[in-house]
Order: structure tokens, then sequence, then C-alpha cells
């Protein structure tokens, strides 16, 4: 009976009731709280169990690493190392190498192994990549070499069809070897034909061309890995192992291992990977994406506190306290948050379930038995609990300080906006903006990141406090919009508790789009200026790097598989071999000109008596006046700075085997400074100027102006690397955006335009239901479906824009900070030269544009589209 | 028809209200003093925005006045804080408003054993309490109804019998009859009438002179004034005096 009592008891469980019976109640809201908040949880279930499912580190599947043994031991790093390995050596070996000096490091025999061990059944385990012969020319194929029927070697490979080998020239190939055609003999480079026996699978991988056959099929030296049967291997003999230089697998220490105490401490780094920075990173995107849901799930309980105002009104009447008010908007968000999380977590784990083959497609290692970590779910399912109760929290509050006489007389009782949290949002803004600068200012030198991540956490918080006031202030620039938008302009400020958390929920979405997208794109404009071209576009390049090259072989073989592409021949000096020449140019006051060059078209001096096409680089003036003095038998070089000379000293040293003979004579010169950090060669000598110098001039590289069509490429690369695999084919294709990079940016744009979208759109129709009464009375006087439908597209729109205005400019914050660390200059070579501009910014206008004036747009389309034009009537309250 | 009022379980003396300041200020309330007896069932009457429903907020401690004292079996509502008006609210007064009184997510019973819970009792022991009122009102058969599926006057009896719940003394009702018929209205009177009989005491705004036919005193306000007051004057002839 005492009003200490009521605090708790008495307030719970009468909350929770009602809480439970007002999501029965209205369930179309309920079921858009639950997926708000499920699907989150549901994400990112599906994420950690894909990942334990993939990780099949310690004693899961073991049988796919030691077959029917008992340890995999891996001598591979020789007899000469010492290695520290963690339980299981996947997750962390360290070598420290004994050998100096040259002392040979033999191999690790099985006797080394048994001395340790004991003898005991074991077999011998190998594998390598091999080349076999295509159609057109040569593949790689991964093998692995065991006595398969062995029961030790039991699960390292499943026979999917055929028999296991009998002899060394019988072997297995997989799926994938098959489809490029060996057919009933796998051919090898060497000459050997292996009768394809049957179809088998690793048990670990699958991808890749593999074949599986018995010891000694292939030419796979001295055996240094085995698979060892008989006792279990204990923890102190993986260790006695070690020491000579070898890693293990065992089964028995993966199933029993060792405390972290009794681990090497050279391997111990791996046990605080999640540490410092790592785990910084990781608060700071469970804190965003906690706002996010918080936000995106907060119109719901806004206007589900809104619709219990009269429940709670009669609540305080019967004697409840703010607090017993309060309470019951917050059960609300107990109830809904412990439906979502449990409906999150299960959904995740049946789609994991569902997605897991396809997944298993992207991926070469084969996955573990479906896994589920429960500590993690638990995790995950408390983040959906907090995030609901969250949501509620602010709404509760609200609604413990309603004007508890007003709502009894069918009023609305909004407390009045804080004079207070908009300071507080400035305050909050300036910090902000002041921790981004500072990160900024950090450069390159590292540690910018974390600041300018909080700083944006600080920001997107400074907005939420900031919205109610740019809401007002659209709300009063709508006095000359059209009715729709004024209206909806109207009652979205009038209705802050609902409009802020959406306008804040698309706000947050766009912040972060806008944040990595200048943060990407900035990136991507420092690798595409960053990037130099070695050939003109579309041509290629085949440079034979064999110690005795054949390039008329490669011209012969690239006029078979392509005839229409034509080939020319690049001259240069011949500076390889055991017979070779040096180039070594200076200006006319004998000092160095040029640090660094690339050859990529074969020699460090090519030779002409024009400038080769395949040289780029050159300007057309440039390229005239150089072919002029090439005409005269002069030289062209390459110099870092600009050089007004016209005579250069070439200085040409023959070597042959030790000796060495000098030449230097002066030549007519043309001096070019490359665009690039390094230009493709030197420069070019004139024929003359070569004879003169005593020059050997070979053949340095082929030459395919092209331009070359993806298809003729492949198949010259192909041909090319079938007659030598140290010849390089490279095609010139300009920058090519990265892969990731594309996939990064459609996943921002597509998850931007995903949240944005149910933002906007829960908290549209959820101002449109709220809404009714007005609505209603606006149609009692003549106003037309259309009118509504307007009415509900410009409640989008006004969300949707200022959401995203706002959150465009709270989102340059830090991604114009992080352009700092992320673009700064590198040094590349350690040797306090940094390359390129101090830094790079690129907004990408188009990503900004589609976000803040496309979307908002498309979802008042798809609003006005969707809304139902026609309303039963209703009493102002329900 | 009445028992004669002993002890006063309300006092309002001197009340004003003022809402608002500056030139956009109103007086609900100027100045009105009236006590109401253990016994006494007691109607406001007046015209629309003569301070009626605000007095009745005030008596109950959802509204503060801007000066004046308001007691409730003796202590002043004024110098009270929140919480303690709320206890107050749970243990002393019980409201009955015009429609739209009852939680629509609870049950008959537990909307009336509200007040009980929310004063920290067992709930099994409130919906005991709960069930005896209901009997009192004559609905224990509806007690696990929701209110949507009961009709006006079953909704304003479980109404009632929330506002007499446990201890109560004071029961305000505003309009109780408002969105009723002629017939469901009279009975709803008869039964405040019969708990202010069993020793309550009850304030009764209504605008009707055949409802304030059931009360043992009129009080009349208008523009925010008690305009008269009776104890034993007939009901009609102090309405053609408040009309005057």
């Amino acid at each position: 009976m005492s009003g200490r009592l009521s605090g708790r008891r008495g307030g719970w469980s009468l909350a929770l009731r009602l809480a439970r019976r007002d999501a029965m109640r209205s369930r179309g809201r309920s079921l858009l709280t639950l997926l708000m908040i499920a699907l989150p949880v549901a994400a990112v279930s599906i994420a950690d169990t894909v990942y334990a499912t993939a990780d099949i580190s310690g004693v899961e599947v073991v049988e796919r690493r030691v077959g029917g043994g008992q340890a995999f031991v891996d001598a591979g790093y020789g007899a000469g190392s010492t290695v520290f390995q963690m339980p299981d050596p996947d997750d962390g070996v360290a070598v420290e190498s004994r050998t100096r000096g040259g002392a040979s490091r033999d191999a690790m025999t099985l006797e080394a192994v048994e001395e340790v061990l004991g003898p005991r059944p074991a077999i011998t385990y190998a594998q390598g990549s091999v080349a076999y012969e295509t159609e057109l020319g040569v593949g790689d194929v991964e093998v692995l070499e065991a006595d398969l029927t062995d029961p030790l070697a039991a699960g390292l490979v499943d026979l999917t069809d055929g028999r296991w080998p009998t002899s060394t020239d019988e072997v297995l190939v997989n799926a994938d070897l098959l489809e490029r055609g060996p057919g009933e003999a796998l051919s090898l480079r060497d000459g050997t034909e292996l009768r394809v026996v049957g179809t088998a699978e690793s048990g670990s991988y699958t991808n890749y061309a593999r074949a599986f056959a018995l010891p000694g099929t292939f030419d796979l030296g001295e055996p240094s890995r085995w698979v060892v049967g008989g006792e279990p291997v204990t923890w102190d003999e993986v260790l006695a192992l070690n020491r000579l230089g070898a890693t293990v697998v065992s089964r028995a220490v993966l199933a029993d291992p060792p405390p972290d105490s009794e681990l090497p401490l050279e391997v111990q780094w791996g046990q605080s990977l999640l540490s410092g920075p790592a785990l910084t990173i990781l608060v700071l995107i469970v804190v965003m994406v906690l706002i996010e849901v918080v936000l995106l799930a907060g119109p719901a309980f806004a206007v589900g506190a809104r619709r219990q105002a009269r429940t709670l009104a009669l609540v305080a009447a019967a004697g409840g306290t703010p607090a017993q008010a309060r309470r019951v908007v917050l059960a609300s968000g107990v109830v809904l948050g412990l439906v979502a999380a449990l409906l999150g977590v299960v959904l995740g784990l049946v789609l994991a379930w569902a997605v897991m083959p396809g997944v298993q497609r992207f991926s070469g290692q084969r996955f573990g038995p479906y896994d589920v970590v429960p500590t993690h779910l638990a995790a995950v399912a408390a983040f959906g609990l907090v995030s609901a109760v969250l949501a509620a929290a602010v709404p509760a509050w609200l609604a413990s300080r309603q004007d508890v006489v007003a709502v009894l007389a069918g009023r609305r009782g909004d407390p009045k906006p804080s004079r207070r949290s908009p300071l507080l949002g400035l305050v909050l803004m300036g910090a902000g903006i002041a921790g981004a600068t500072y990160g900024g200012a950090q450069g390159t030198s590292g540690g910018g990141e974390i600041p300018i991540a909080v700083s944006a956490i600080v920001c997107v918080l400074a907005m939420i406090l900031l919205a109610p006031v740019v809401v007002g202030v659209v709300a009063r620039l709508a006095r000359r919009l059209p009715l729709p938008l004024r209206f909806a302009a109207r009652d979205a400020a009038r209705h802050r508790t609902r409009t802020v958390p959406a306008v804040a929920a698309v706000a947050a979405t766009v912040a972060g789009v806008v944040a990595l997208g200048i943060a990407v794109s900035s990136d991507e404009a420092q690798n595409r200026e960053g990037y130099t071209a070695t050939l003109p576009d579309d041509a290629a390049a085949i440079v034979d790097y064999r110690r005795r090259p054949d390039l008329d072989a490669m011209a012969r073989r690239v006029a078979e598989v392509a005839p229409d592409v034509t080939v020319e021949r690049v001259l240069g000096i011949r500076d390889s071999g055991r017979r070779r020449n040096e180039v070594r140019v200076t200006g006319p006051d004998g000092g160095r000109i040029l640090t660094g060059w690339n050859s990529t078209l074969g020699s460090s001096m090519l030779v002409g008596d024009a400038v080769p096409a395949a040289m780029i680089g050159l300007d057309d003036d440039q390229r005239a006046a150089a072919d002029a003095v090439l005409a005269r038998g002069g030289v062209v070089a390459f110099s870092d700075r600009a050089l007004e000379a016209e005579e250069a000293r070439v200085r040409l040293i023959r070597h042959d085997g030790r000796e060495r003979r000098s030449t230097r004579v002066e030549f007519p010169a043309y001096f070019v400074t490359p665009e690039a950090d390094f230009p493709p060669a030197q420069g070019v000598l004139s024929p003359a100027a070569a004879e003169e110098l005593g020059a050997e001039v070979v053949g340095a590289a082929l030459y395919l102006p092209g331009p070359l069509s993806t298809a003729e490429a492949t198949d010259i690369d192909e041909a090319v690397s079938g007659i030598a695999r140290s010849a390089s084919f490279y095609v010139e294709r300009g920058y090519q955006t990265d892969d990731e990079t594309m996939i990064a940016q459609l996943v921002l744009g597509g998850l931007g335009a995903v949240l944005m979208l149910g933002g906007t759109l829960t908290a549209t129709f959820l101002a449109l239901s709220d809404a009714r009464p007005d609505l209603a009375t606006l149609s009692a006087v003549g106003a037309t479906p259309r009118t509504r439908r307007s009415v509900a597209a410009a409640y989008a729109l006004v969300v949707g824009f200022v959401g995203a205005v706002l959150g465009a400019l709270v989102g340059a914050v830090p991604g114009i900070a992080i352009t700092y660390p992320l673009t700064g200059p590198y040094d590349y070579y350690g040797a306090g030269r940094a390359v390129g501009p101090s830094h790079y910014l690129d907004v990408p206008w188009l990503l900004v544009l589609g976000v803040v004036v496309g979307l908002p747009l498309l979802t008042a389309a798809l609003v006005g589209v969707t809304a139902r034009s026609r309303l039963p009537l209703t009493a102002r309250l329900d | 028809m009445s028992t004669k009022a002993t002890a006063p379980v309300l006092r309002l003396t001197d009340v004003h209200r003022v809402h608002g300041d500056g030139e956009a200020a109103v007086h609900a309330l100027r100045g009105v003093s009236f006590t109401a007896y253990a016994g006494e069932l007691v109607a406001v009457m007046g015209p629309s925005g003569s301070g009626k429903s605000t007095l009745l907020t005030i008596a109950g401690g959802l509204d503060q006045p801007t000066s004046g004292s308001v007691e409730v079996e003796g202590t002043d509502l004024v110098g009270l804080s929140h919480a303690e008006r709320a206890r107050t609210r749970r243990t002393s007064v019980g409201y009955v408003f015009q429609g739209f009184n009852l939680v629509p997510a609870l049950t008959a019973a537990e909307n009336v054993a509200l007040p009980r819970e929310l004063d920290g009792v067992r709930s099994g022991e409130a919906r005991r309490d709960a069930l005896a009122a209901l009997e009192e009102v004559g609905i224990a058969d509806l007690a696990d109804r929701f209110p949507d599926d009961m009709s006006g006057g079953q909704q304003q009896r479980v109404a009632i019998a929330r506002a007499i719940v446990g201890e109560r003394r004071l029961v305000l009702a505003d309009e109780p009859t408002g969105a009723l018929d002629t017939e469901t209205g009279e009975e709803i009177l008869r039964l405040l009438r019969a708990r202010c009989d069993a020793g309550a005491a009850g304030v009764l705004v209504t605008h009707e002179a055949r409802h304030a036919a059931w009360a043992d005193r009129v009080v009349f306000l208008r523009d925010g004034v008690v305009v008269d007051e009776s104890g034993s004057a007939p009901v009609d002839d102090l309405l053609e005096a408040g009309h005057a």
C-alpha cells in the first residue's frame, strides 16, 4: 500500500501487461517496430553464423586436416629453424631461423619425427602446383600426393566417382579440372601422361583445378609433411617437434588446448588481436548501428506513446506517478525489443542456413558443419533489446511530462520543446568539427582515424539535437508553399517526437553514405592520379624473361592464335645475362639525370631510329623533336629535371662475367622530363649511337599496338605462357576501378537507399495514421482524394529532404576529415621521399545529389502512389 | 433524501486559477470556496467555460491552483509534491469522466484494479478489491471483458467502480452521463448517489438541471465565480436564481 512499493513491483508488471496488450491491439505498428529491430539483429546473426560455419579452425572437422590419423606434421620450414605455434597452427605460427651463413637447410625426415613421437604408422602428404597442357597452352593444377587408400588418409579427399589410383600413372581429378578438359588423360608439361581413373574433391577446398595421386606421381621433391597415427600427440610432443622446425595439427591438442599461459611468447600476439584500435573501431561501429536502429524504431514508439496518451492520462488520474507513466512506454520497448530480438535471431539462424550454399560458392575453403555461437547471438539479441528500450526512452520521457488535464480534455498535450537541447547540439557540433579537424591534422602519420570516427558520432548526436529546430524553421518557411507541403511541414513540426527520429534516421544514413562516399571516391581519385600507364591504351607488350629469350617463337605463336593482331619488335640493348651491357646517361656536367626507371619493354635502353610507339610519356612535339635527334644519330634521355642541354654523355659498360669494359661517347641529345614517376626506360639510342658505343642490340620485347579485344588478350596470354612460364604479357587497359571500390560504392548507395526508404516510409505512414483526424477534417471540407495523396507524398518529401540535407552536411565533416589520413602522400620507399600531392578530395556529387534530391523524390513518389486515398471517417479520439 | 453531512472530505478555499500570463491570461477560477462533506453529493453547475472542469481537476490534484488552498481529507494538496499528489489520487480521490474513461488494453477488473496496482498492492489482492467494487456497481459478471466489448453504460459503471475501489472517499465526476442515453444516465447517477449515501463525498459537474436534482447541494459557477450555493433551497429555485 505504500508509495515506495509502487516504484517497483506494481509499476513494472502493470506496465508490461499494458505494453503487451497494446502491442497486440496495434498490430501494424508493432510489426513495423519488430521489423526495424529484428532485421538488423537477423543480419548480424546471419553474418556471425556464416562466419562461425566457415571457420573450421580447432577441433571442428579435424579429419579434413589429419585424416584418420592423430596429427598432421608439416616440416616445410626446414630442419634449420625453430617454429612456435598456437595450439592450432592456422591461428598463428612464428618462425625463428637458426641457419646462418649459408648452412644448408636440410629437409626434415620422418625418422626425426619418429625420434620424438616414437615409431608409429605414418603416410607422406605432399602438395604442390604442376603445369599441364591445355588446348591452347598451359594451365596450373594443384596436386596432392598421399597414399589415399590408407586409413590414415580417410577424410582428406572425397572420392566422388571412379576408383582410387593404384599406381603412379593414375590420377583423380576434381570437377574444376575436368571442366578444362583433360578427358581420359592428364598431360603434364614434361610429357607424362596420367590416366584419369575418377573424380574426387578436396576435403578442405572447393576452388582451383585439383588432382590427387599416389606418392611419386608428380615430382614434388622430398616429402616434408606426414599424417601420423598411433597414440594421441600431446602438447609437449608438439613443442618438441616445433623445436625441430615442424608445425603440428594434433587431434588431441585441438580437442583439449593448453592454457594460454603455456603458449610460446612468440605467438601470443595472436591473442591480443582484438585490442586497441580494432576494438575501438568495433565499438564505434556498434554505437553507430545502435544509433541508426534506435532512430529507425523511434518514430513507431513516438506514435505509440501518442496513442497511449489517453491511457497515460488515465493512469495519472488514477494516481500514477510520472515514473509509472514512463514505465508504461518503456515497457513497450522491452516487450517489442524482446520479441524482436528473439525473432531476429531465429530469422537469422534460418536465413543463414538458407544462404550457406550460396556463400560457399564464393569461398575456396570448404565450410564446416552449420555452427552457431550462442554467446555471440545472445549479445546480438541483447543489442536488439537495448536498441528498442533506447528508442522508447525519449517518447517515454516526453509522455511522462505530458499535460494530463489537456489530454483528458481531448486536446493534445505536447510538452514545449526544450530550449537547452539545441544549444547542447551546437556545442556538440562544434566539438565534432573540432575532433574531425584534429583527426585530419594528424595526416598519414596514423591515429587520426579514431578521433574522426568519434567525431562522426558526436556530429550525428548533435544533429539529432538540432533537428527539431531545423524542422521548426522548415515549417515557418513553408508559408508560401502549396497546401500539401505546407500541411506536411507544419504537421511535421507540430509532432516533433515522431518527426525528429525519422528525420534523424534519414540524416544519419545519409551522413554515413556521404562520409564513406567522400572517403572512397577520394581514395579512388588518389589511385587514379597515381596510376601510370606503361603502354598506349589497349596495346600490349610481350617480354621474354628467359635466359635465352626467343621472341621469334613468341611472334609465331601470337600469329597463330590471333592472326589479325599486328606484332612489332622493340629493340634494346642486351642488359641481362652473363654478357650484358649497362648504359649510364649523364648530362653535360656529368651528373646523374634520372633516379629510376621501369624496364617494361624488356630493356633499360631502347634502340630505334624513332621513338618506339610503345614508349609513352612524350607529347607530339616532344616526339617529333626526339625523332629528329635520333635521325641525326643522337640519343633521347629521360631526366628528372628539365634540361636545356643539347648533348649527353653516354657511358656503356660491357660486362662479361667478371670483366668489364667501358666506353664513353658524347651524342646530340634530347631530354624529356617524364610525366610519370618512372619512365619505361632510360631513353632511346639511335642505331648509329648504339653501334658507336659497341652495344649489343637485341629484340627486347614484342609490341602489339592493338587495340586488343579481351578475347584476343586471353588467347595470347595463354599462348605466351604456353611457351615460357617466365614470359610476361601485359595489356594496357588504363586505370581500372577496383572491383572492390565499385562494389563498395554500390553497396553504399544500395544500403543508403534501403535505410532511407525504410526510415522515410515508416515515418510517413505513422504520421498519416496519426494525422487521420486532421485528414478527415480536410476531406470533410471538400479535399479530393488527390489532396490526401499529395499530403502523404509531401510528408515523405519533407522528412526525406530535410533529413538528407542535414545528413549530407553532417556527413561532410568526417568525410572531408578522413581524406587527410586516407589520401595523404605515401612514402613509397621509406626514404622520406613522399610522392604526389598532399591530399585528394573528391566529392561524389552524383551520389550526393542522388541521395539528397533523388531518393527523397523517389520516396515521395512511392508514397504518393501507395497511400490510400480514401479513409474511414474517424472520431477525434480512438 | 440525504444523509446529513458530517466531516469535510474536500474543502476549497479562495481558489484562483489563471491560465497563461500578461494579456493572454485567462481567469478560469476567481476565488472559489466550497466544501463537500462525507455522505454528500454536490453538483457543480454552470455554462460552458465557467470553470467547472478546472474546479474538478484542481480538486483531484491533477492541476494546481494559482492561489488558494485545496484540502482533501484534511491534507492541503497545494503544498504537496507531484508524487505525493499522485499518491492522494491513488488512495483518496476517484475520477469519472464523460467518456473514454477506461484503458482499452485492460479488462474491466484490471481497469478497476489500476489505482490499487499503481499503489503497489499485489495483483491478486488488487483484483479482489476490484471484484468487490464491480459487485457494488452490479457488473461483477463483466470483470474480464475489455472496454471495447462493453456498452457505454457498462463502461461508466466500471469507471465508477474504479473511482470507489479501496478506501477512497472522494468521487469527482465530470459530466459522467454526457455520452449516455437518458435512462442509462439516470442509473449511473443513482449509483453515484448510493455511493455517497454509503459515506463518500461526491462532486458532480453537470450542466443538466435534472441531474442536479440528485445532489444534496448545488454550487453554481459563472465566469469562475461561485454565483450561488445552496444547501437546502430547492434546486429549481436555485437554477432560476442563477439565471436571473
